[in-house]
């Protein structure tokens, strides 16, 4: 018996060791190369589904400062440092974003996105908790892109740019310089945003040429 | 020769899978355990000198979420991802934060930190881009909790929670 404990101890060590190397792999793996998350919440409609869908996240494209708008991206949520949120950057460095709420004509407000920070929206513009409400979010919070839908598997595939409520009004904001991007904050029943709404997320964007709706200019 | 080079790529593949493997244990502990860094600058005079001190972060603090007003964080920056700012926290979710400008006194400013944000400031204020520039910060941004200082070795020892103040 004396010979036998010994050598339980250290075979039970040994596999203590190895369970730990391997999960310190697998961590390096899949904090800095890819990742394999659910995005679930209805802040992503219609690209995501609210019962949860499953994506990979790629870190590569925000290590080497390449995001860009209309990115979905994963990022750690300003006002609760446990949570991840989901959403779409709609704003870089620099950009003018011009958000109008929905019951109020009286207070248009106008953002510039200060450096090193991005304007996050969710798709799902009715039902998303998103820089709108917690104003622009610093690119160091920002932990990767979503770049394939994996489940479930009917719509499976890349994700595409489009989602972009982009209106190029005629009375421009009060600042020069940069992209003005236009965000409805919410809309509430009204036939024609709700046609050009479907039509942009069913469509292609280019098949979305209204008198003055049209894609985000780049 | 034949024999010779088979194991000779396969002594280089295992040496660089067990250099892999131990990267990224280094890499774990110093991310999430402890971590050894320099705090260059002179935003936090006296406490930390212009040239370069050697600290000793411990990530276990922010983990729990047991921050508190001033302690000494390692944070990212908020306005240069690339970059890591050593600042202390001088206000907690729910503080009210007055600052008042030294060239006019017609601007005193009252900055309420929002939920998740805490209010860093260098303990240099005359010489330190904190949250009077940027504003609050997300606790997120935060990587772990400054706890001792190694170099130089006459200034060692931990690092306190009150901010030094000069008594002429």
């Amino acid at each position: 018996m004396a010979s036998k404990r010994p050598s339980f101890l250290r075979e039970l060590l040994s596999q203590t060791g190895a369970a730990l190397q391997f999960c310190c792999i697998l961590h390096c793996f899949h904090e800095h190369i890819l990742d394999v998350t659910i995005c679930i919440g209805p802040s992503m409609l219609p690209t995501f589904n609210v019962e949860g869908d499953v994506v990979l996240v790629e870190f590569y494209t925000t290590k080497m400062q390449k995001l860009k708008n209309g990115d979905v991206i994963v990022a750690k949520s300003p006002t609760n440092p446990k949570q991840t949120v989901c959403k779409r950057i709609c704003g870089m460095p620099g950009d003018v974003v011009t958000v109008q709420p929905s019951h109020s004509f009286a207070s248009i407000k106008h953002h510039v996105v200060p450096e090193g920070h991005v304007w996050l929206q969710g798709d799902n513009l009715a039902n998303s908790t998103d820089s709108r409400a917690y104003g622009a979010v610093p690119l160091a919070l920002i932990r990767g892109r979503v770049f394939y839908k994996v489940w479930p598997m009917k719509e499976a595939g890349r994700m595409e740019q489009h989602g972009l409520h982009t209106i190029h009004s005629s009375s421009s904001p009060p600042f020069r310089g940069g992209r003005i991007i236009l965000a409805l904050a919410q809309h509430f029943y009204d036939p024609r945003c709700e046609s050009k709404q479907k039509k942009a997320m069913r469509d292609d964007p280019a098949a979305d040429d209204d008198d003055d709706a049209g894609r985000e200019a780049q | 020769m034949a024999s010779k080079r088979p194991s000779f790529l396969r002594e280089l593949l295992s040496q660089t899978g067990a250099a892999l493997q131990f990267c990224c244990i280094l890499h774990c502990f110093h991310e999430h355990i402890l971590d050894v860094t320099i705090c260059i600058g002179p935003s936090m005079l006296p406490t930390f000198n212009v040239e370069g001190d050697v600290v000793l972060v411990e990530f276990y603090t922010t983990k729990m979420q047991k921050l508190k007003n001033g302690d000494v964080i390692v944070a990212k920056s908020p306005t240069n991802p690339k970059q890591t700012v050593c600042k202390r926290i001088c206000g907690m979710p729910g503080d009210v934060v007055t600052v008042q400008p030294s060239h006019s006194f017609a601007s005193i400013k009252h900055h309420v930190v929002p939920e998740g944000h805490v209010w860093l400031q260098g303990d240099n204020l005359a010489n330190s881009t904190d949250s009077r520039a940027y504003g609050a910060v997300p606790l997120a941004l935060i990587r772990g909790r400054v706890f001792y200082k190694v170099w130089p070795m006459k200034e060692a020892g931990r690092i306190g929670t009150t901010r030094p103040s000069y008594d002429s």
